[in-house]
């Protein structure tokens, strides 16, 4: 049986030889970035669905997993085109609701919360109309703090080009949200 | 206009609840399901390493059906493709000849099946072989 503190490799080597156990500890590391990823990429009351086919189809592939990009960044890379063929995109301007959403600061008042809630619901509209490689590099890199090597790899794209969309992303929410 | 400071600390907030509307254990157990209820192992042909081997011969079979087709058709017909060397012809080109005398060969559907992962060498070796 493995430790939950294996790393991402050990776990993957294990599924791949067929433990169940590494399976299910990769699941619950990383269905919370996983599910926080594709809710602000348009998954909504379906999320634990998307959730479920992105793990299913990367174990089933799991052969395809080169360790180039990290597991969690291609498990995205995953769940992006999960999204896709859901064709949820087509309804991405009204996936994210103010209900779905963190709540602001409770220290703020209500005036205060009502205009971070608002600065938030556009941003993530702004998010949803994205060019898709954009909204992939960007909530990556914003949202999970990963590098562009990471990012470049599991979405098939080279680090600066990875960067040219980063910053593409940030110049158009920039504008979005003035 | 916002700095990109506060824009990644509020995309920060973007689905954080999320989360916590996802059980983790119920998501490893449909997916540990799935896996198991999944049929054991792949068809030979779908195994990667094989694919493009598979397409070559669907491809080999599909333009083989289409020459005995054309050696069925009048002398004429053939004349008229014989000048024309195979390997020049790219696949929309081959299709369209095909269609134009009538031989039903989805070369189209195969190139969409896979036919595809060629590359334009396997592509003209393959299209050289069938020439004879």
């Amino acid at each position: 049986m493995e430790a939950r503190g294996d790393s991402d490799a050990d776990l993957v080597a294990a599924w791949r030889q067929g433990n169940q156990g590494a399976a299910t500890a990769l699941v619950e590391r990383h269905t919370p970035p996983l599910a926080r990823f594709l809710a602000a990429a348009g998954a909504r009351e379906d999320l634990e669905d998307v959730v479920q086919e992105t793990f299913f189809r990367a174990f089933d592939r799991i052969e395809s997993f080169r360790g180039r990009s990290s597991f969690r960044t291609w498990l995205f890379a995953i769940g992006s085109n999960v999204l896709k063929d859901l064709g949820r995109r087509r309804k991405r301007a009204n996936v994210l609701s103010i209900e779905d959403r963190d709540m602001p600061d409770a220290r703020h008042g209500p005036e205060e919360q009502a205009e971070a809630r608002e600065l938030l619901e556009r941003l993530g509209q702004a998010v949803a109309q994205l060019p898709a490689m954009q909204r992939n590099v960007f909530l990556m890199r914003a949202q999970q703090g990963a590098d562009y090597a990471d990012i470049a790899a599991a979405l098939g794209t080279s680090e600066g080009a990875a960067r040219v969309h980063y910053h593409h992303a940030v110049k158009r929410l920039k504008v979005a949200l003035a | 206009m916002m700095d990109e400071r506060d824009l990644v600390r509020l995309a920060q907030q973007l689905g954080v609840d999320a989360d916590h509307r996802i059980d983790p254990a119920r998501v490893s157990a449909r997916v540990l399901a799935r896996l198991r209820a999944r049929p054991v192992g792949r068809p030979w042909w779908r195994q990667a390493k094989l694919l493009p081997l598979a397409a070559a011969a669907a491809a080999v079979l599909a333009v083989g059906v289409g020459i005995v087709e054309l050696t069925r058709r009048s002398p004429q017909d053939v004349a008229d493709v014989v000048p024309v060397h195979l390997y020049e012809l790219a696949v929309t080109e081959l299709d369209e000849v095909l269609d134009s005398l009538q031989v039903d060969v989805p070369v189209a559907e195969l190139v969409s099946a896979g036919l595809h992962d060629l590359d334009e060498n396997e592509l003209t070796q393959l299209l050289e072989s069938m020439e004879g």
